[in-house]
Parts: C-alpha cells; sequence; structure tokens
C-alpha cells in the first residue's frame, strides 16, 4: 500500500529541468515534419510555450492564470480553424494536435502531465506515416522515437535521482547512457514488431479514408508544360518510375518515355487541350480512346512492367509507341498515344504494357487531329511566323525538307543547351530562335513546334522522360531525366518524333541531360552523390515493396511457401498471440537468467560460463553437484581436459569456500575460463 | 619435552594416527568406507552415534572397534525392558566398612558406552540415558557428577523388532548426532568375512592408534575448519528447503542446521582440507538430517530417502 501511495505522490511530483528539457527535445522532433504542413504562426506558439515553460526553472514565477490559458486555447483553435477553414480533417487535426500539445506544455505541472505529453508525442510520430512513407522519414522516426523513449526513462528517473547522489547513477542518467538504454528497449521491441508486421490482418483497402493526396508523391510531369516547369525536375534525382524489360533493354537512345500528349499553346505555356487553366481533368477530353476494336498487328513488340510512384496525375508513361494497356476500364489509350488512367496514380502503381518503336501513328490523316495540330496562338511570334512562311517558300510542298532546315539550323547555328537560360519577353519563340539561342528541352520543342504548325505541319509536343539508369535487374527512371520533344505529321509516315535536342545536344539523348549541361547543376551536385543515390535507389526499392506496399496480396504471398493458404484474420490473430506469448516467456526467461547469472558473484559468474563450455561438449554439471564433484565426473569423461578443469575448479573452490583467497585468483579464473575450450 | 615442541609432535602425528585408525577399522570391518568414515567423523564431531539396522550386520563389531582403535575406554550395556535408569547411571550404596554411602558409577563413566538395543528399554531409563548424553553430566541423589571429557554414545536399536519395544520419541533422536544404517555386506566383503579368521579374534588384536590429546586436538581443528559465507548460504538454502518441501512435515530445526555444520567441519577434516566445500554438507546431509525428518503422512519414502531428495533439488550456486 504505502509503495503505491509513494507512486501517487511521486507522480504529483513537478518535473525537473533535466526532464523538461528531454521533454522539449522530444516533442520538437516529433513536430518537426509536420513544420511544412502547418500554417506559420504555430511553430512560433510552440516555441513561445517552451520558452514560458523553462522560464519556470530561472524566475520565480506563478504559473499562467486558468483564464489566461483558456483563452489561449479558444485562439489557437480559431486560428487552426481559420487557417484551415475547418478543425477536422487530416491537415487541420494535426495542427490541432500540435498546437494543443504546445499548450499542454503551459500546464505541465506535475510528472504526470510529462507522462501524458510522452504519449501524445508517440502519436505525433505515427501520424507522419499519413503524409509520408519513405525510408528516410522511418529511420527520422525512429530516431525520434528512441529519443522520446529516453525521456520516457528520464522522467521515471527522476525520483531515483533526488533521492541518489548523482554519482551512484551516473550510468544510468548520462544522456549516453539514457540514449543506449532506451535503443536497448526498443531493439528488444524488433522481433515483436517485425511478427505483428508481417502477420497483422491486412485489409484490401486502407481502413481510413486516405485523402488522395495521402500518399507521397512528386508531381513530375503533368498535362501543362510552362517555362520552367521540367527545369525544376532537372534537380530531382528521384524516381519517377522502374521499368523491368521482358528481354533485353532497348539502347538507351531509344528509350523515349512517352507521356502526356500537349496540343494546345496559348503562348506561354503548352497543355493538352484548350482552355490550358484547366489544370487536371478526371475523364479523357476531347482527343478520347482509340477504337479499339482492331489491335494493330506488332513487328517489334517490347512487354515490360513499370512500377510508377505516386505522382497525383492521371497519365502513366509508357515506352514510345505504346500499342497494348491493361485491359478493363481503369486505363485508356487515347487517340494520340497518351495513356490515360481513370484515377490518378496517389500510391505506387504497377502495370505492364507492350510498345513497338517501329510502329507508325495515324498514317492516315485525321481532319480534326490536323486542326488540333496547327492551332497557333493569334498575333504573337511575328518573327517565327515570317521565317516559316520563308521556309515553306524554299521547299515547296516537302515538310520534311522543311524539319530539316530547321533541325540543321539548331545544329548548325550557335544555339546552346542550358538550364538557365536569360528570360525570355511576350514573344517567347521570337526571343528564343532569334535571341538568347539558349535553353533546354523545352524551349526546343515549344519552339520547333510553334515553328512547324506556322510553316503548316501539323505538330505537338510530346513530354514524358527519356533516358534510365541500368539497375542490373531493372532500369530506373529519375524525374530529372525529364524531357520535351515534338511530333510533326508527315505524309506516309504518320506522327513521327523529331527530337530537336538531340540536334542541339547530341549527348542529352546519348548520355542524359546532365552531361548535355556539362556537369554539375548545384553546388552539392558531386558525381559520387549522385552515384550514392542511385545505389540507394535499390534500397528505395526493397522498402517500398516490401514495407509501403506490403498489403494483403504480398502477405499471402510470403504464407504460401509456408503451406498457408487462407490467411484469416483469425489465423493471424491467433498466430500472432501464439508468437506474441512465445516472445514475451523468451524474454522472461532470459530476464530471470541475466537475473540469476547478475546476482551471482564474480568467481561464481566465471564458474557459470565454464560450465557452460562444458554443457555445450555434452557433460552438464548438476544443479545440486558439487564443483569437486563435477569436476572429478568432467575430467574422468574429457581426460585430455583433466588439468584445466582441475585448475579451474580449484581456483573457483579457493575463491568461494577457503579462508583466505590467493592474490590475483579471480583474474586467473577469468583468464583460465576464457582460453578454456570444452 | 615442552608444550610447544609436545604440541608440534602431536598434530605432526595427528593425521597419520587419524589415517591408521581407519585402516585398522576397515580391515576389521570391511566393506563398511563410507559408514566407517561417518562414524568416525560423528566421533570428532563430539556427537553420538545410533546404528540402525538387523542383528547381526555388525553394529557392535563397529562400535567395539571404534572404542578400541582411539584408545577410549569401552563399556557395553544390553538394554532390556526391566531396566532401570539406575543400572546405566550408578547407585549410592552404603558402605558398612567406612560408614558412608559410596557412589558406584554405572557403565555410563566411560570414554565409549555400547548402548545396544536402546529401543528396547522403558522410556524412563532411555530419558535417563538420554539427558545424560545431553548434559556431558549425572545428577544422582541431588549430586552432579561430571562424564569423562571425552563422551561418545553408541546406540543401536533394531528396526524390525517391533515386539516389546519403545520407539525413542523424536525430541530424543535428536541427541543422537547422526543416525546410520549398516547394511549388508557386498559379495567381496562378504567372501573376506567368511574366509578370514573371527572378527572377535581381529578385534583382539587391534591395537589404539591415538591418544586421547590426539582425538582431542582433532576434535578442535575441526571446529576450526573454515565455512565461508557461499557454503552457509547452500547450508541454509538446504534447511530452508526442508522447512519448505512438501514430503515433509517437519522441517530441519536450527539445532539440526548445526548439527549438519559440525559434521561436516569434521568430515573436511577428515578430507585433511581447513575449509568446508559443498561436497562435505552432501556427504554428511543424510546420516545427520534423516532422523530429524519426519516425512508427511502420504509419504512412503523413507527419511534417508527424502533427505537425499532434498540434496538433489537445491541447486549450489
Amino acid at each position: 500500500m504505502s509503495a503505491s501511495f509513494g507512486r501517487i505522490s511521486a507522480l504529483k511530483q513537478s518535473p525537473d529541468l533535466t526532464t523538461v528539457l528531454w521533454l522539449l527535445a522530444s516533442l520538437t522532433l516529433a513536430v518537426a515534419p509536420h513544420l511544412t504542413r502547418l500554417p506559420l504562426w504555430l511553430p512560433l506558439v510552440f516555441v513561445a510555450a517552451a520558452a514560458e515553460r523553462l522560464s519556470h526553472f530561472f524566475f520565480r514565477r506563478p504559473a499562467l492564470p486558468g483564464w489566461l490559458r483558456f483563452g489561449l486555447t479558444l485562439a489557437c483553435l480559431a486560428g487552426v480553424a481559420g487557417s484551415y477553414g475547418t478543425i477536422l480533417g487530416r491537415q487541420a487535426g494535426i495542427a490541432l494536435l500540435c498546437v494543443m500539445l504546445a499548450l499542454k506544455l503551459l500546464e505541465t505541472y506535475r510528472r504526470r502531465d510529462v507522462y501524458l505529453l510522452i504519449s501524445l508525442a508517440y502519436f505525433v510520430v505515427v501520424t507522419q506515416f499519413l503524409f509520408n512513407q519513405s525510408i528516410y522519414m522511418s529511420v527520422f522516426l525512429l530516431v525520434t522515437v528512441v529519443i522520446i523513449t529516453a525521456t520516457l526513462i528520464v522522467t521515471e528517473l527522476q525520483p531515483s535521482r533526488e533521492r541518489h547522489a548523482t554519482h551512484e547513477l551516473s550510468g544510468l542518467i548520462s544522456p549516453a547512457g539514457t540514449l543506449r538504454n532506451a535503443g536497448w528497449m526498443l531493439l528488444q521491441g524488433i522481433p515483436l514488431m517485425i511478427g505483428m508486421f508481417l502477420l497483422f490482418p491486412r485489409l484490401g483497402v486502407p481502413l481510413w479514408g486516405m485523402p488522395e493526396d495521402a500518399l507521397y508523391g512528386k508531381t513530375g510531369i503533368s498535362d501543362r508544360m510552362e517555362p520552367g516547369s521540367i527545369r525544376d525536375l532537372f534537380v530531382d534525382d528521384s524516381p519517377a518510375f522502374r521499368v523491368v524489360f521482358q528481354g533485353e533493354p532497348p539502347d538507351q537512345s531509344q528509350l523515349y518515355w512517352r507521356g502526356p500528349v500537349l496540343w494546345h499553346f496559348d503562348g506561354a505555356a503548352w497543355c493538352r487541350e484548350a482552355p490550358c487553366d484547366r489544370s487536371d481533368r478526371d475523364s479523357p477530353g476531347m482527343i478520347g480512346a482509340q477504337n479499339r476494336r482492331r489491335p494493330p498487328a506488332l513487328e517489334n513488340p517490347i512487354r515490360y512492367e513499370v512500377t510508377m510512384e505516386a505522382s497525383q496525375q492521371h497519365w502513366i508513361f509508357a515506352l514510345d509507341i505504346p500499342l497494348r494497356v491493361p485491359a478493363g476500364w481503369r486505363f485508356a489509350l487515347e487517340r494520340d498515344y497518351t495513356i490515360h488512367r481513370r484515377r490518378p496514380v496517389t500510391q505506387t502503381t504497377v502495370y505492364t504494357l507492350t510498345s513497338d518503336p517501329g510502329f507508325k501513328m495515324n498514317t492516315r490523316q485525321d481532319g480534326w487531329l490536323r486542326n488540333l495540330g496547327l492551332q497557333l496562338p493569334p498575333d504573337l511570334n511575328p518573327r517565327t511566323r515570317e521565317f516559316a512562311r520563308q521556309l515553306r517558300e524554299t521547299h515547296g510542298d516537302d515538310d520534311l525538307a522543311i524539319v530539316q532546315a530547321v533541325l540543321s539550323r539548331f545544329r548548325n547555328e550557335e544555339y546552346f543547351y542550358s538550364f538557365t537560360p536569360p528570360p525570355l519577353g511576350i514573344n517567347t519563340v521570337d526571343d528564343f530562335l532569334f535571341e538568347t539561342r539558349e535553353g533546354y528541352c523545352e524551349f526546343y520543342s515549344s519552339s520547333f513546334t510553334f515553328l512547324m504548325r506556322a510553316a503548316g505541319i501539323p505538330a505537338r509536343v510530346v513530354t514524358g522522360y527519356q533516358g534510365g539508369l541500368d539497375m542490373v535487374d531493372y532500369t530506373l527512371i529519375r524525374q530529372s531525366d525529364a524531357h520535351a520533344w515534338a511530333e510533326v505529321w508527315l505524309d506516309g509516315k504518320g506522327w513521327t518524333r523529331v527530337d530537336p535536342t538531340a540536334a542541339v545536344a547530341p549527348e542529352r539523348i546519348d548520355r542524359g541531360a546532365l552531361a548535355a549541361a556539362g556537369g554539375r547543376r548545384g553546388p552539392l551536385d558531386f558525381e559520387w552523390i549522385r552515384g550514392l543515390r542511385n545505389q540507394f535507389d535499390a534500397v528505395h526499392r526493397l522498402w517500398s515493396d516490401w514495407v509501403v506496399k506490403f498489403n494483403r496480396a504480398r502477405q499471402r504471398s510470403l504464407f504460401r511457401p509456408l503451406g498457408v493458404d487462407d490467411l484469416s484474420a483469425r489465423f493471424s490473430l491467433i498466430t500472432l498471440i501464439v508468437l506474441g506469448g512465445a516472445f514475451v516467456a523468451v524474454v522472461m526467461l532470459l530476464l530471470l537468467r541475466a537475473q540469476w547469472i547478475g546476482g551471482l558473484d564474480p568467481a561464481s559468474r566465471e564458474y557459470a560460463r565454464f560450465c557452460r563450455k562444458l554443457q555445450r561438449s555434452g557433460i552438464t554439471r548438476g544443479a545440486a553437484e558439487g564443483p569437486r564433484d563435477f569436476a572429478s565426473r568432467a575430467a574422468a569423461s574429457r581426460e585430455g581436459l583433466a588439468a584445466p578443469i582441475h585448475r579451474i575448479t580449484d581456483l573457483y573452490v579457493a575463491l568461494r569456500f577457503q579462508p583466505r583467497q590467493p592474490d590475483h585468483a579471480l583474474d586467473e579464473l577469468k583468464s583460465a575460463v576464457r582460453a578454456f575450450k570444452a | 619435552m615442552d608444550n610447544v615442541s609436545q604440541a608440534a609432535a602431536l598434530s605432526s602425528s595427528v593425521e597419520d594416527a587419524l589415517h591408521r585408525a581407519l585402516d585398522q577399522i576397515n580391515r576389521i570391518v570391511v566393506g563398511k568406507e563410507s559408514t566407517i568414515r561417518l562414524a568416525m567423523t560423528c566421533l570428532i564431531a563430539e556427537g553420538h552415534l545410533l546404528l540402525e539396522d538387523v542383528p547381526g550386520v555388525g553394529k557392535t563389531t563397529l562400535a567395539h572397534t571404534l572404542a578400541v582403535t582411539t584408545g577410549l575406554e569401552f563399556q557395553r550395556v544390553q538394554f532390556t525392558s526391566d531396566m532401570l535408569p539406575a543400572d546405566i547411571l550408578g547407585i549410592t550404596i552404603y558402605s558398612r566398612e567406612r560408614e558412608t554411602f559410596d557412589f558406584h558409577p554405572g557403565p555410563i563413566f566411560s570414554q565409549v558406552m555400547l548402548a545396544d538395543e536402546v529401543n528396547r528399554a522403558t522410556p524412563k531409563t532411555q530419558s535417563a540415558l538420554l539427558e545424560a548424553m545431553a548434559e556431558r553430566q549425572v545428577t544422582i541423589e541431588g549430586q552432579t557428577r561430571p562424564l569423562p571429557e571425552t563422551f561418545f554414545v553408541i546406540a543401536t536399536q533394531n528396526p524390525v523388532d517391533l515386539a516389546g519395544t519403545f520407539p525413542l520419541p523424536d525430541s530424543q533422536m535428536d541427541r543422537f548426532l547422526m543416525r546410520l544404517h549398516m547394511g549388508y555386506p557386498d559379495a567381496e566383503a562378504e567372501r573376506r568375512l567368511l574366509e578370514e579368521p573371527d572378527r572377535q579374534s581381529l578385534l583382539a588384536d587391534a591395537v589404539p592408534c591415538m591418544s586421547d590429546a590426539q582425538l582431542r586436538l582433532l576434535q578442535q581443528r575441526a571446529s576450526e575448519v573454515h565455512a565461508s559465507p557461499a557454503l552457509l548460504d547452500y547450508l541454509q538454502a538446504l534447511i530452508q528447503a526442508s522447512r519448505d518441501y512438501s514430503g515433509i512435515d517437519t522441517g530441519l530445526s536450527p539445532r539440526g542446521g548445526l548439527a549438519i555444520l559440525r559434521c561436516a567441519r569434521a568430515w573436511a577434516l577428515l578430507d585433511d582440507r581447513d575449509h568446508l566445500i559443498p561436497e562435505d554438507l552432501q556427504a554428511v546431509f543424510v546420516a545427520v538430517a534423516a532422523h530429524r525428518l519426519r516425512p508427511s503422512s502420504g509419504n512412503e519414502s523413507r527419511p534417508e530417502e527424502v533427505a537425499a531428495e532434498l540434496l538433489a533439488q537445491v541447486p549450489i550456486q
């Protein structure tokens, strides 16, 4: 009884500075990843609350009055509601949680409150997974959990800290010791964690209705291209998708990954259809799906599986030119060979496609598409229109000659490939073609297409990725491989790919954008970092395959080889309970053993080690067998070891039972036991 | 010889004397090394010995040989149901010549007394003997007379002879430091018994192997054998286990614990050691503890078996 009263009164104790400092560190780390998603004023509230809490230790001040705390709470509620328009939902909910965490700091008078905050900190850590499930975040959160657990230890030890002189507990309460303890505790939980992870019943769909942007993902290429949109991708080495070819992968220069085809130009931005301000759509638009009743015969089919990262877009990427898409209503191959997915890609998605690089698109001109391919914004870029007219005059009806003339102009005149082009005026194409002459794929494809249209040749911009990194068993396409090229309609050839960037900087196509830009893209962009990153992608893939995407199907496939076909919730739970029970039992046994061994004096501990060594060779000491008896028995069965066995026993008996111990007997015993090999 | 050199001579020869004594006893009582060693231990631990077995297995021979070999004065008393305490303690008789009451000491006034078939005497007589054993003195008609400094009782009793016996009560069993069973000799020993001359003639040839002083020196040394804290932990664990053990009604008393320690010390001395090891406790445990334990009513095992079980259950740490 007195012990439990003592414990309750210890909970009423106010936390000391050490506890509060640890607590602040934990909370900061737990909240930190949310910062980018929180309104700006919220971190300020947090910092102010932390400062207020700390100030109690330095100035003797009464705690804030109740009405003030109440008022602050109302103000913060209003603040969250004002920032998000609601206090419900994921984002606002997190903001609310964080602000309440900060306000709770203001009234952390007792250790009980500290425990509450620690529990909340654990919860905040979990909420990060609603936004980000990457391996980096997981590692960061793991570190955070170690620190929160250390805080728990620090809080728990506060009464002992006060009772004992510091030096007695120094091993336990030094920050390093605490962290080590916390880490060790969590390490012990890992088998349980893995068991739970593998066995916990998985639902086909997430338990909570996760909003579409819940899963992480870069936007990547969209159905809108405006100056700078691709350049932002060049510096982003994160993976866009991964491809596993069935058979030999095609040559690097053939790796054009077709994304949305852009038809409409408003003078500044290219987009899929007019008007350009409609940035996203849920259904195929005017372009429309292909008539799929008569799939073309394939001459040179390439089958491959694409694992696409979440992009929040409806477009999925395929090797030029995709001809077969997965059956069903979810994918639509549109008439310009853009693949549209009915639902945006909000999580990593796997699909199998078939492409034929030699396929000729729309050899018979479709009048409606032809008109779309000749659209131009009125009045803009007069010089380009004039130049196009001249080209048409020079080459007459020969469309191909016009294309080649423009390409040779890019190739032979002073045009440069650069990620840092000078700014353009309102007549973007004029400025680029005749003034700055410096830019990257976006500039070249855009102006080339404009020029073609001005010359009366149907043309369109294709966005996507070009290239890919051969990772031996798969090909990695990163955001930095983003590219834009053009397609023109030529009589007899249909829509034909023309990559004006290749004319200016052939190395862009052969070796990637980086080589074309001549080296580094930023101050920290070193070759070895890039290499490391690419290697790390393999780890990343494992993580995403086995952790993030560990769903019901994968769970089944994991247990099928073990003869478990029906992975019902009941089976999972029973197995979890059995394994959990076994785990707890093993831990208990280990603890008991540790306690037993730990309770022994040093000589007995060494002797126990010696007995274990003999046990491994089949000579087991009975619990009630005296050391001399055991030594005679062991020596009799292992005659070669008689001398060391008797020597160790002599030393042990001397240390344990003789009135005067010989000098250094313990050291001798230790070294003898260490040297002993049964 | 001065005292110091005398003591040195004594101590140098004491081990020899002890081993010579053991050799001689083993020659006469064949095939009973461990029993003999325990009996010698009991003597050195200054306790009394109870030999329990069927007639004719050599109880008396052992007692007699032990007495002769240690050079102690020996008296044998056959207990019967009509014995009175005075038959053991002695009586005071009026002497007409000197006109005084003279005390005629009984057989108890000897260094080794063999009390044969002690359970045939009435409780009154038994208790007179046992009181003398405990107090090492005898009070007759208001006068207290000390017994000899070395006073060793070897009592025998027949377990099977139930008719006309008065079993020793538990409280009095406790007066005996050890209870030993002789058991039948093994085949080889049996053969020697049959081949060799009569034990009585061998006994007649036996010579004392040690002096009074040497025996007392041994007893003194035994009490000095070192018992380390670790060993006392083990002894305490044994005592506690005897009290907690489900097969036992009455566990070891503190006196029982002391008895084990005393015997173990003497046993260690016989092994020429100045410190106790767990094996010493184990060697004497059954002989010392068994007759002090009362197995619970449902337990069919003999106390010796229960004691051995106990020993096997308590781990040495």
